[in-house]
This record gives C-alpha cells, structure tokens and sequence, in this order.
C-alpha cells in the first residue's frame, strides 16, 4: 500500500508541475525536473532524472575543485521545490549528491556530485532513459576495486576471512582439491600485492590473495583458503565487507544485520511462499498422520523474510500469501500480473518419494529472462548456504508459467532429507536463503537495467 | 521381316507399360496406407466422435512406451520402457494399468503415490481422461520434480499410443487443479521430454 500512496504523491507533485508550468505562461520552453532517483547500474551509479514527459534534457558537465565536486548544469530546467536539496549514494569515492537551481533566468537546474578525494572523478555518460523524459546520468566506478588483504576472525568453532570493501563485487567462489581450498574470484578488483600468510588457525592452514587474467576488461582478484581437510563454506556480506566462513555447519553461523542500501527502489517484485492451508507442501516424513515440520510453514517465513529485505532495499513488495491460507496456483500468478511484477519468487522446499536420498538446492524457470535470473539467484544460494548444487531446471510450473515478470520457482532444500531438513529448520539458514535469493535479484535488476539503458 | 518384328513388340510394351504403372500405384498405396490409417485414428470429428468405451478390446497387440520413475545424476527422472501391452483390454487402460501393477523395470520405481488406482480410462477426439482413485493426490509426497514425474509419467505413457495427443487427468471422476502444488492439471496436457532421460 506504499505503492499506492508513492503513486498518489507522484500524481499529486505532477499536477503540481503543471499547474506551475501553466502559470510561467507558454513562452516560456523551460521544464519541471518532478523526480531524481539514484541507484547503482552495472557500469557505476545512475542518477535519473525525471520531467513530466519530453525529451531527455541536455546535460552540460564539468569538474570543480576545492572541494573537489563534478559538476552536471541542466539549461532549460527547472527543480520542483519538493525535491530534496541533498541525494545519499553509495559508490566508493562519492559521497553525496546536491541539487539546486544555478540560475533563475535563464533557468538552469545543477546537480553536484561531491567527491571524496581530489583527482579521483569518476567517468560519465548521458543516456535517455526508457520512460518519456527521463534522463541518465551514469557515474562511471573509478576503476577497479583496490583490496587489502584479508582478515581472519574465529567464531563457534569456525574461521572468519574477512575482505574488506567486497561486498559490491560480482564474485565465483568454489572449492579446489589436492591440497582442500576455496577460494574467491572477485571481478573488477586489484591487489594491492601478491599476499601469501600462513595460518594455522583451526581447520585453516593457509591464506592467499593474488590477481587473475582478466576477463575481457575487468580485472580479477582472487583469494585463497587452504585448508587442512575439506570443509564446508558460506559466503555473506556484513556492510561493505565480504565474508567467507570455513567450518563445520557453516550456515548456522549468526549473520550480521541487513543494511538495505534502496538498491530496488520502487521495484515491484511478488513473493510467493508455496502452498499453504489444507496445501501443507512436503512433509518431513510422510503419514498418515503426516509428520512435520511441513513445507509450507517453512516457505512462509523464509517469504516472510525476504519481504522485509526486500523493503528495506525500497522494493515494493507483495505477498501471495501472508499467513496459512490456501491460495491457487491461478491466484498466485494473477497476484503477479494485476501488480504488474518486475519479478516473481516462489519459494519452496523439495522432497522424493524416498526419504534421505536426494538432497540440494535447485531453481527453476519457465520462460524468456527468467533463466538469467535463476543462474543468479542458484549461484548465490549455493555460496550462501553451502547445499548440493542440483542446478538451473527448466520446468513449466503453474506460477512461473502464468506470471509474465521473469519469475523463478526456489527449491531451497530437501525436507525429506535429514541433513538438509536441519538446515531447514535452522532460522540462520532460512536467513541466508532470503539474502542469496535477494544478491541475485538485485544482479538480474541491475543488469537487466543497465542492458536496457545501454540500448537507448 | 523388319516390319513382323516391329508388330510383335507392340503388345509386349503395353503389358511392361501396364505392369509398370501398376508397380508405381501399388508402391504409393503401400506407402500412403499405414499413414492413411493413423490419420484416420487420430482424426478428430465426426467421423471419430463416437466414444471409443475403454473396455473396447484391442483388435492386436499394441506397443506403448511406459514412463516409469528412476533417479539418475541425483535427479528424478522418467525413462521409457517399450511394452507389448495386454490384450483384451483397450490400449489406454492397459497402459495405465502396466505402469501401476505391471512388472517394474530394474532400477525403477512406481510413479504413482503408493495406493493409486485407476478408476476408468476413455479416449476421445484423441484426449484421453484418465481417472484415479483419490490416492493420487492423499499420497502425494511432495516435491516438485516429483509432481513433474507423477504427472508426466500418465501424460507420456498415453500420448505414446496412436489414438492419444492430449490427457486430462481426473480424480474420483472431478477434475482438479493440481496434484502436489506445483503443476496445473485442471487442462488435458501433451508430451513433454524434460523429465525423460535420454530426450533431446
């Protein structure tokens, strides 16, 4: 319902805008900027800016120092009085945006993006944007990412590697053997210097960090745990700062808190936690009576939890359920469609007809960019939670079918299996399962976004 | 001497003519007949409208592809097993009935819930509505995978005979939505090759 009440303020402040624009009189050609929205794209941070229709605005840019600042003049523009006079962005070397008009006659609207250090401006570019006047401005990140080499930390019994500043980074982690390692591929970042530690710490014997090849022209840096024996691994992000946990039930581990960034700002995106009511999905044993825990209790709070992720990157979400209530496969996909999704999450718990035999994580997709959207969401799910990788399946469930956003169909785990059904009831592997699915979202958007831009 | 020759050759080449022509006609028909009679097997319309009732007797021996359930690469999958079916019972039931109570393939499992019956099978306009006993759902044991081979283990099993090309299935009669959550079944569905091992 914050949508809704988004969407009457945005008619209200366009009302306005016209009502003012009617008032200056008709000679006057200038425009009324009613919005200014900024989020991360592929190639850095974009800042949009909105007028009520139109053509993209003209854009004349330029550096200043002391402080040092870049400098963006929009001639023949004209702020709306209700904009904010200072934008938060998150980029490294940025620290925030200003708005202001430069000049009343002739009108020129300004928008200066203050640095954090001298000759460090980022690159950028103007783009239209894809809705009737609204225009692009890409600031480009400086380069690659210089990382320092890694922290260790121990805690219950697992071993903590910390890489500072990675958080943002589009990353491989797998495992090598002979001897047993995991490492960390993380694109666009450099060392600083080859870093090479012996350890010794738990099951950890030794920690590397060393630049790759590149692929194509982004640079990659990768970092290496040698362990002294296999073990299990979890990736997740505290603030701006990587971290890889090896040790036993590494997914249990306690999670920092989420720090929503509006990174899906006015996203519309539907949750759908499978089954419900007289559906109670798979059991954890089959009766009769049927044992639990059941699937869809599991479901639900997992949805439960990625909703509130979600908001608190600024999404607008909606439920398909909210609580234990049968909802159809139809009502679930028409949900989708009436709000009109950007992208659909159902989320659900596997299980065969043999106990204990199968176990793992899969995702699965129907039709047209949800693929792209189910390789993101798995790839971030197995590095979350540590479970059998079962791959991307194409498959034509109901509500991947009939909802036409890209939507995806989450096998979590198995609940029919006991080593997977403990990590199922565990709330910290619930967690990282709604902030694995939530990364892969927030990549699928921003390339699918920055896709898009680039071809306007 | 020349022209003698010349008059008795005259109706040698006609009968070669003849025989020829005969040859290319029959070959045609030879070719054209099998197909002639599948299309008039599957066609659709009035001249098929008549209910085929499913204990019509099979006039011969048919074959089927039965999809049964085996895990592979960690994976639930079907796998089509080539059956001469039983005679005496039409070719739909049969099938049915095999892949419910037939001998099962080494390495296989039943893909039906445990406890599942068929109630009745009838074909017509080549969609066949298969119905079972309430086991089909009550005994579901979840799974999405595992829907996907329930269901397509019925829907491939019968759109392996020549008179099937879709298949409603139903449940004491009723047609339902779903069986596990997952799939919807409320439409006849046809063919699909995802869960099958070995399909392109």
């Amino acid at each position: 319902m914050i949508g809704r009440a988004a969407a009457r303020r945005r008619i209200f402040v366009s009302l306005c805008s016209l009502l003012a624009l009617g008032w200056q009189g008709t000679c006057l050609a200038e425009r009324v900027i009613t919005r200014v929205q900024v989020r991360p794209g592929l190639r850095g941070t974009v800042v949009a800016v909105f007028t009520s229709g139109g053509e993209a605005l003209e854009v004349k840019s330029f550096a200043l120092h002391d402080p040092p600042r870049l400098v963006f003049d929009l001639p023949g523009a004209r702020l709306s009085p209700d904009l904010p006079s200072r934008l938060p962005v998150e980029q490294r070397g940025l620290r925030q945006i200003r708005l202001g008009q430069f000049s009343a006659d002739p009108e020129t609207a300004r928008l200066v993006v203050d640095l954090s250090e001298e000759g460090a401006a980022p690159g950028s570019e103007v783009t239209a944007g894809e809705e009737p006047g609204e225009t692009l401005i890409t600031l480009e990140h400086g380069g690659p990412v210089a990382l320092r080499p890694p922290t260790l930390d121990c805690v219950e019994g697992a071993v903590l590697v910390r890489i500072a500043g990675a958080a943002e980074l589009a990353r491989t982690v797998s495992t090598l053997r002979d001897p047993p390692r995991v490492y960390a591929d993380l694109t666009d970042a450099r060392v600083e210097e080859v870093y090479r530690q012996q350890v010794e710490r738990g099951p950890v014997r030794e920690l590397r960090m060393a630049g790759q090849p590149p692929v194509g022209q982004h640079p990659i840096a990768r970092f290496v745990v040698e362990l002294r024996e296999e073990q299990a691994y979890t990736v997740f992000c505290d603030g701006d700062d990587l971290l890889l946990a090896v040790g036993p039930q590494p997914w249990a581990l306690p999670l920092p808190e989420y720090q929503g960034k509006n990174r899906l700002q006015g996203r519309r995106i539907v949750v759908d936690p499978g089954h419900g009511g007289e559906d109670i999905g798979a059991p954890a044993a089959f009766g009769p009576p049927p044992q639990g825990p059941f699937e869809k209790d599991i479901v639900l709070d997992i949805g439960k939890r990625l909703a509130r992720l979600l908001e608190a990157e600024g999404a607008e979400v909606t439920m398909t359920r909210e609580g234990d209530r049968y909802v159809s496969l139809q009502e679930r996909a028409a949900i989708a469609n009436r709000v009109r999704a950007e992208a659909f999450i159902s989320i659900h718990c596997n299980a065969c007809d043999a106990p204990d035999t199968l176990e793992g994580t899969s995702v699965y997709y129907d039709h047209g960019k949800s693929a792209e959207l189910a390789g993101l969401v798995q790839g971030e799910l197995i590095a979350a939670l540590g479970t059998t990788d079962k791959g991307v399946r194409n498959a034509n469930f109901a509500v991947i079918r009939r909802a036409q956003a890209p939507g995806i169909l989450v096998e979590t785990a198995y609940i029919n299996h006991a080593g997977d059904r403990a990590r199922l009831i565990h709330p910290n592997f619930r967690e990282r399962a709604a902030r694995a699915i939530v990364q892969g979202l927030m990549r699928f958007l921003a390339e699918e976004r920055a896709a898009g831009s680039q071809g306007t | 001497m020349k022209r003698r020759r010349r008059a008795a050759r005259g109706p040698y080449l006609a009968i070669v003519v003849l025989l020829a022509a005969l040859g290319v006609v029959g070959g045609m028909l030879w070719h054209i007949y099998p197909e002639y009679r599948r299309l008039r097997a599957q066609a659709p319309g009035p001249a098929r409208a008549a209910r085929v009732p499913s204990s019509h007797p099979s006039p011969r021996a048919v074959v089927a592809r039965l999809y049964f359930a085996r895990v592979v690469e960690e994976r639930q999958r079907l796998v089509a097993i080539r059956r001469k079916l039983p005679a005496g019972v039409g070719p739909a039931r049969a099938a049915l009935e095999e892949l419910i109570g037939g001998e099962l393939p080494q390495g296989c499992e039943r893909p039906l819930p445990k406890g599942t019956a068929l109630r009745g099978v009838r074909v017509e306009d080549a969609v066949a509505s298969a119905d079972f006993t309430r086991e089909l759902v009550s005994n579901f044991e979840g799974g999405s995978e595992n829907e996907g081979v329930t269901v397509y283990a019925i829907v491939n099993t019968l759109t392996s005979l020549p008179t099937v090309h879709r298949v409603q299935i139903l449940v004491e009669a009723q047609r339902i939505n779903t069986i596990g959550g997952h799939l919807d079944v409320s439409q006849p569905l046809g063919f699909d090759g995802e869960l099958v091992v070995g399909y392109p």
